[in-house]
């Protein structure tokens, strides 16, 4: 084969049009030719390494691919799956907050908020009777006795 | 047979309690409760502490949350029989085996008589603290706090209260 027809060759070849017979054709071109130019030469060497070396694929590649594709996909559903239930969390979190749930409950006191009322008012009437006036009283010169000998049997 | 040894008893121990000169606090109580003119109001820490969240400027405040106090009683008495009763159960609380601390006394005669009493658990706090009143025209009351009270919380309480 000529040099020119070989160049042909390696043209189609490198452009990606070169037919099944053509590229046959080269190959054996290639393989069998002696002596060529320099240039071609140098292009002999590259397409006998390329065309030549065993490429030897890996057992069950393809469903290793397709598994290792199905990861990478249950990783980013499961991704996006934490990130709405973290989203959720973080609502739920922020509107107990607003809504009060998370104010400390009033403590139990085992009756109505009627009759808590009413002891109360109870409780500061007789206190308010019991201890108002004091400084008035002191004020105004009432007789005070600061401090007494407390016996066993006070009479008061 | 059965019934006259019941009120024999029953009789015994009525006379026994008038006339024992130092009658026990539970047996003043039961006399007490017998009586139409006497009445008591009893108020616990978590109903303080009620009452100081849902008004916190309410007098009664100072007694809530960290004032030590577990529980207030104020016993009112209407009428001369229970107004000595009561004077009896001052005395079972300020002549028992702790000697009782005389915080306050104030006295107009016939007109007002105010002692407050504390009875110390350590230095500067008191367990119980018991506040008698005779007020004219008021009735006369007996208000027992329990708990840890320190000075400053009786103090509180005064100066809430002396309006």
């Amino acid at each position: 084969m000529s040099e020119y027809y070989i160049n042909k060759l390696l043209e189609r070849y490198y452009s990606g049009i070169i037919t099944p017979k053509e590229y046959q054709e080269l190959l054996s071109a290639m393989d069998s030719a002696q002596v060529l130019m320099p240039d071609l030469e140098v292009e002999r060497k590259i397409f006998m390494a390329i065309n030549k070396c065993d490429i030897s694929v890996p057992e069950n590649l393809e469903q290793r691919l397709s598994n290792a594709i199905d990861r990478r996909s249950r990783r980013f559903h499961n991704t996006i799956k934490a990130f709405v239930a973290s989203a959720a969390v973080a609502i739920g979190i922020i509107f107990c907050t607003f809504a009060g749930y998370f104010t400390p409950s009033q403590p139990d006191t085992g009756i109505s908020d009627e009759e808590l009322w009413r002891r109360a008012e109870n409780v500061d009437a007789a206190l308010r009777s019991a201890l108002s006036g004091l400084s008035e009283g002191q004020n105004a010169g009432i007789e005070c006795v600061e401090e007494i000998k407390i016996t066993q049997n006070l009479n008061i | 047979m059965r019934r006259l040894i019941v009120l024999f008893t029953t009789a015994l121990f009525i006379v026994t309690a008038l006339t024992a000169n130092a009658l026990t606090r539970s047996q003043i109580i039961r006399l007490l409760a017998q009586e139409k003119s006497f009445n008591v109001t009893y108020m616990t820490k978590a109903m303080l502490d009620k009452i100081a969240a849902s008004k916190k400027d309410y007098p009664l405040a100072v007694l809530a949350d960290n004032a030590g106090v577990n529980s207030v009683r104020v016993f009112e008495f209407g009428d001369q029989v229970t107004v000595d009763y009561g004077k009896a159960l001052l005395n079972t609380y300020i002549s028992g085996d702790k000697e009782a601390d005389l915080m306050l006394l104030q006295q107009q005669e016939g007109y007002r008589y105010v002692a407050i009493y504390g009875l110390p658990a350590q230095e500067h706090i008191c367990g119980t603290v018991l506040i008698f009143s005779e007020y004219y025209n008021h009735k006369t009351t007996l208000i027992i706090i329990t708990g840890s009270i320190s000075d400053d919380t009786v103090g509180k309480l005064i100066e809430a209260f002396d309006k």
